[in-house]
């Protein structure tokens, strides 16, 4: 049976703190962050110490899985977006062949070619200052195009480092 | 893509955080059968089968999204016809994290989630152990419900 708590967040929290290392939250949350973060803010969203954050977030920046920026005195912490698309990238090439790679990109691009149609806009930023916050007209469309934007660049990427690794290979 | 109710923005899809979804429901829940992307090449969702659902139901299925901006839905629906959602995002009729409640998840009905903490594998948890409490007692009322009494 599951056990019963007072209030569900604190009660994930606990499990979370249970169920994961210090470094393994400092981890996730480095993953999560796309724009630079303090060590201290890193610290409050990981549920560790500040010290602990600053310690394991210089291993990461280490690896290449982190990277930084400053800000006057202070050091910003996100994840290193190259490899999120390297790590992608080898997802994809060990999910899918080239002819199908192919076909996908086909699809995605007809995709694409739609919304410009549809809206009459050359990108999803130029659908954006045309949407309306008090309408939901347009806004699914919005992260559809952006996020079929990223997978074409992913899938062409995927492409041609097949390619690449097949000529080293000659 | 199908939620519209959304305005404002969501962000693109950002699939670490799916795979992080996909790893924790592997190992909170034993009913997990298969998951998935809902296209391999050009992935929007994630997909988890469950090989049962609430009450009579007796397989179900979560669709889950989550954005780069933080965003999130996971929408659940089962072979009785049952959906609910727990959601986060701009829209025109309720707070950013709200709840769609069952049978319909309806967009036009909402109600504030009790969710929140932020962070994946706290909203993935909370999600997992609403859902557990309400699975448990066969009870729907638990699904967006802070508390469980014993």
């Amino acid at each position: 049976m599951t056990e019963t708590w007072d209030d569900v967040n604190e009660q994930v929290r606990a499990d979370w703190k249970d169920d994961t290392t210090p470094f393994e939250r400092v981890y996730e949350v480095i993953e999560q962050t796309h724009d630079g973060q303090s060590a201290a803010e890193i610290a409050d969203r990981a549920l560790v110490s500040e010290p602990t954050a600053r310690r394991h977030c210089k291993t990461l920046v280490n690896t290449g899985f982190a990277e930084t920026e400053p800000d006057g005195q202070t050091t910003l912490y996100k994840r290193n977006s190259d490899r999120v698309v390297m790590s992608r990238i080898r997802e994809l090439r060990d999910e899918a062949d080239r002819t199908e790679i192919i076909e996908g990109i086909k699809e995605m691009k007809a995709e694409i070619r739609r919304y410009e149609d549809r809206y009459d806009a050359v990108s999803p930023e130029e659908l954006a200052q045309q949407l309306d916050a008090d309408e939901t007209e347009g806004w699914d469309d919005l992260t559809a195009w952006r996020t079929t934007r990223q997978n074409l660049a992913v899938a062409q990427a995927a492409l041609a480092y097949d390619e690449a690794s097949h000529q080293l290979a000659v | 893509m199908s939620e519209d109710d959304r305005a404002g923005e969501f962000g693109p899809i950002y699939l670490p955080t799916l795979q992080r979804i996909r790893d924790l429901w592997l190992e909170l829940e034993p009913l997990v059968e298969t998951t998935a992307y809902d296209d391999v090449i050009h992935p929007t969702e994630l997909q988890i089968s469950l090989t049962d659902g609430l009450g009579e139901a007796d397989a179900a299925r979560l669709d889950i999204q989550w954005s780069e901006l933080g965003m999130y839905s996971f929408h659940y629906v089962d072979t009785a016809d049952i959906n609910w959602r727990f959601d986060r995002h701009p829209n025109p009729h309720s707070p950013e994290i709200h709840f769609h409640p069952p049978p319909d998840a309806a967009t036009t009905v909402a109600e504030p989630s009790c969710i929140d903490v932020a962070e994946v594998s706290l909203v993935t948890r909370a999600v997992h152990t609403m859902w557990r409490a309400a699975y448990e007692n066969e009870d729907l009322n638990r699904l967006n419900s802070a508390s469980n009494p014993p």
